[in-house]
């Protein structure tokens, strides 16, 4: 090879090392940018667990907590996704149940064995909670016991909680609610399950809900023309609610009390309910034909259950009328069947996706949507109406609140800041979080007190400092003196045992 | 250096897909999905959501949907909090919740634990525990500073011991105070074990002497609970 060919063999070398390097370098520069965020290295856990024990009272009193691994609790829920964190993120003992053996399925009569509901893809709402509930216990490599349980629908919640009681488990905690599973009163099918737990001596933590001054509740009075008496004043057939957020999806959902211990029990009574624009013009409306039982074979239109259902999509703003307060979209409900009285009644639930929006020009935010005739009072859904679970709320004006009978308001205890902040950026709050944050109070009250009972937590929820109404942030209320609402304070030691020989 | 800028021609061409992903990943993918701000606003139209069609396998009308989740995502909002949602967001009627909207069949992955799992994999099975408490608790009530006692495991028969729990510090608004809090006795097959401990002395006092005996009696019978 003569010098010169020796000469241009090296630069072609190299100009193809050059681009080869270059190419490969891009390439894996471009895949790190497509596949999202540099991976986390370390697993993602609360970072504001610390503050969280101090204003709920766990420390300094029950800062060691030793019997805290003999404590079980299981997190209901169908949202267990751990691909947004590297293991570690729980303790590892904690067992995750999707799918439940066919022979317990069998044995306990829980259903068609060969029916599975999956964990929801991409959901990590159940996840979240059991690592609040593991911070605020204070990450104990041995515990508490954590198991997560498949409750997506009826039919899953069921088997996960005759799981839990075969499990001997100390303390659930269900962060959701059924908005179609019962009328409020603490009955129905889901609150009949939840009554197995609560007869296994479970104690049964459940998140409010976050349907603060979204419901109507009230009794049924019919008027000639079948339409429902909804309001006392204006259009006393209508109630009336406004949109402000072009765009925004509203769930609405009327249910009344006819449910039973069984699911799917049938009704004979129908109620039908509508949606008008500010025009007055029909714009949906939900009539599914409720029975007792359903053709052979079922129609579509019809249903064993006494609710009804409307989703408006991209509802337009409507408009602010200061010359007529009526003015705005209005929810009509008839009866179509059967035969009601005032002893009866109705809760229709408002829903919106978008809660709040921003001004043009400004950043100012607003309230997206207004329901103006909520009775603030029965927003609570199964099981959060349960009489024997512990329900848990935040000050947020969109947790729920309700009465349950004339001496009873739930929940059983408000959590100031149920802000949970986590490594990774994300931060949750609502009653969800709430309900987690005491779920590990009382686990730790579990851990020291192995004989503490549902009855037991009720009283420590009492004795919390009263949450005055003026501190439920702009949402008159139905707290009475006699019947007020609670913060949650863990108790000393002494009140743990005072409380405790008390009930025995 | 006419091939070395030939080279760096051939990079430039070759390289241009790499760099088309990052300016795809800028520019957002062309699905339709977006909303123009120009577009007319739809008109709402009810959807009554055919519940039947979605649950031909699930049992009941509420098994073809999920329960509403109870959280918020996002920051704060003025002084409390608003729902801002992230994947979709927990707030009431989104993720997964709704009539008709729940997920039926889908993702089939998962742990894998729940199979085998109840019975199986953790060596459990029916009709018990394997291992649990023993213990019972000897603590002695006289005021701060004795703190745990003597707990031992004394465990059930069929499981071997379990670990005691020694009498829960005692406190006292005087000098004596309250009894220790005895052990948590442990469970016998599907029996229940003794009580441990006993309650001392309210205010001032001597205490209980929180010593129990707690038994655990074979399979399927039940224990007692004694003070003294």
């Amino acid at each position: 090879m003569s010098r010169t060919q020796r000469v241009r063999w090296i630069e072609n070398a190299y100009g193809l090392v050059v681009c080869v390097g270059v190419i490969l370098s891009t390439a894996q520069n471009s895949n790190a940018q497509t596949s999202g965020p540099r991976a986390l290295v370390d697993p993602v856990k609360m970072t504001n667990a610390t503050a969280v024990r101090q204003a709920l009272g766990i420390t300094p009193t029950y800062e060691s907590a030793p019997r805290l691994a003999a404590v079980k609790i299981a997190v209901l829920d169908y949202g267990f996704d751990a691909s947004t964190s590297p293991p570690g993120d729980l303790p590892a003992s904690t067992e995750i149940v999707e799918h439940y053996d066919p022979d317990f399925v069998r044995k306990f009569d829980l259903g068609d064995p060969e029916f599975r509901k999956p964990f929801e893809p991409k959901n990590r709402h159940g996840r979240i909670m059991a690592r609040a509930i593991w911070a605020v216990t204070g990450f104990r490599s041995d515990g508490p016991n954590l198991y997560l349980l498949n409750a997506n629908g009826p039919t899953m919640l069921r088997r996960a909680v005759r799981f839990a009681i075969e499990q001997r488990v100390d303390i659930v905690l269900f962060a959701n609610s059924f908005e179609g599973g019962g009328s409020g009163d603490g009955a129905g099918p889901i609150n009949h399950v939840v009554d197995e737990a609560l007869a296994a001596k479970i104690i049964w933590i459940n998140a409010a809900g976050n349907y603060g001054r979204r419901v109507y509740h009230g009794p049924i009075q019919v008027l000639n023309d079948g339409f429902l008496k909804l309001r006392n004043t204006g259009d006393i057939a209508a109630l009336r609610f406004r949109n402000r957020a072009a765009g925004n999806n509203v769930n609405i959902t009327l249910t009344w009390n006819d449910y039973r211990d069984d699911e799917d029990a049938g009704t004979d009574r129908d109620l039908d309910i509508y949606v008008e624009d500010g025009a007055g013009r029909r714009i949906a409306s939900g009539e599914k034909v409720q029975v007792t039982s359903l053709s052979t074979p079922p129609r579509p239109e019809e249903t064993l259950n006494p609710r009804e259902r409307i989703v408006l999509q991209n509802l337009p703003a409507s408009l602010d009328v200061p010359s007529d307060p009526d003015y705005g979209y209005k929810i009509r409900v008839k009866v179509k069947r059967g035969l009601f009285s005032k002893n009866d009644d109705v809760r229709i639930l408002v829903n919106p996706d978008r809660e709040y929006y921003k001004l043009a020009g400004t950043n100012a935010e607003r309230e997206a949507f207004v329901f103006l005739d909520a009775s603030l009072n029965g927003e609570l859904y199964p099981p959060a109406d349960n009489p024997g679970v512990i329900t848990v709320g935040d000050s947020d004006p969109a947790s729920s609140i309700g009465r349950l009978g004339v001496k009873r308001v739930k929940p059983e205890a408000i959590v100031n800041d149920s802000r949970a902040i986590f490594s990774d950026g994300e931060t949750v709050s609502g009653s969800s979080v709430a309900a987690a944050f005491v779920t590990a109070a009382v686990a730790v009250l579990k851990s020291a007190a192995p004989v503490l009972n549902t009855r037991d937590v009720e009283r420590f929820a009492a004795l919390g400092p009263v949450v005055p109404a003026s501190a439920l942030k702009g949402r008159p209320t139905i707290v009475s003196t006699s019947m007020p609402f609670h913060l949650w304070q863990t108790p000393t030691r002494a009140k743990l045992v005072e409380v405790i020989s008390l009930g025995k | 250096m006419i091939r070395s800028i030939g080279w760096l021609a051939v990079l430039a061409l070759v390289a241009g897909p790499a760099y088309a992903g990052e300016l795809d990943n800028e520019f957002g993918s062309k699905s339709s999905a977006s909303h123009s701000v120009l577009d007319p606003p739809k008109i709402p139209f009810a959807i009554t959501t055919d519940a039947k069609s979605l649950a031909n396998q699930a049992p009941s009308e509420l098994d073809a949907e999920s329960p509403v989740q109870s959280a918020h995502g996002g920051g704060f909002h003025g002084g409390g909090f608003h729902g801002g949602g992230f994947g979709g967001g927990f707030h009431g009627g989104g993720f997964g919740g709704g009539w008709g909207g729940g997920h039926i069949g889908g993702w089939g992955g998962g742990w894998n634990r729940g199979w085998g799992g109840w019975g199986g994999g953790w060596n459990r099975g029916w009709g018990g525990w394997g291992g649990g408490w023993g213990g019972y608790g000897f603590g002695l009530g006289l005021g701060y500073g004795l703190g745990y006692g003597l707990g031992y495991g004394y465990g059930y028969p069929y499981y071997g011991y379990g670990y005691g729990y020694g009498g829960y510090p005692s406190y006292g608004y005087s000098s004596i105070g309250y009894g220790g809090y005895g052990g948590y006795g442990g469970y016998g097959g599907y029996g229940y074990g003794g009580y441990g401990g006993g309650y001392g002395g309210y205010y001032g006092g001597v205490g209980y002497p929180a010593v129990t005996v707690a038994y655990a009696r074979p399979f399927g019978c039940f224990g007692r609970r004694y003070y003294w």
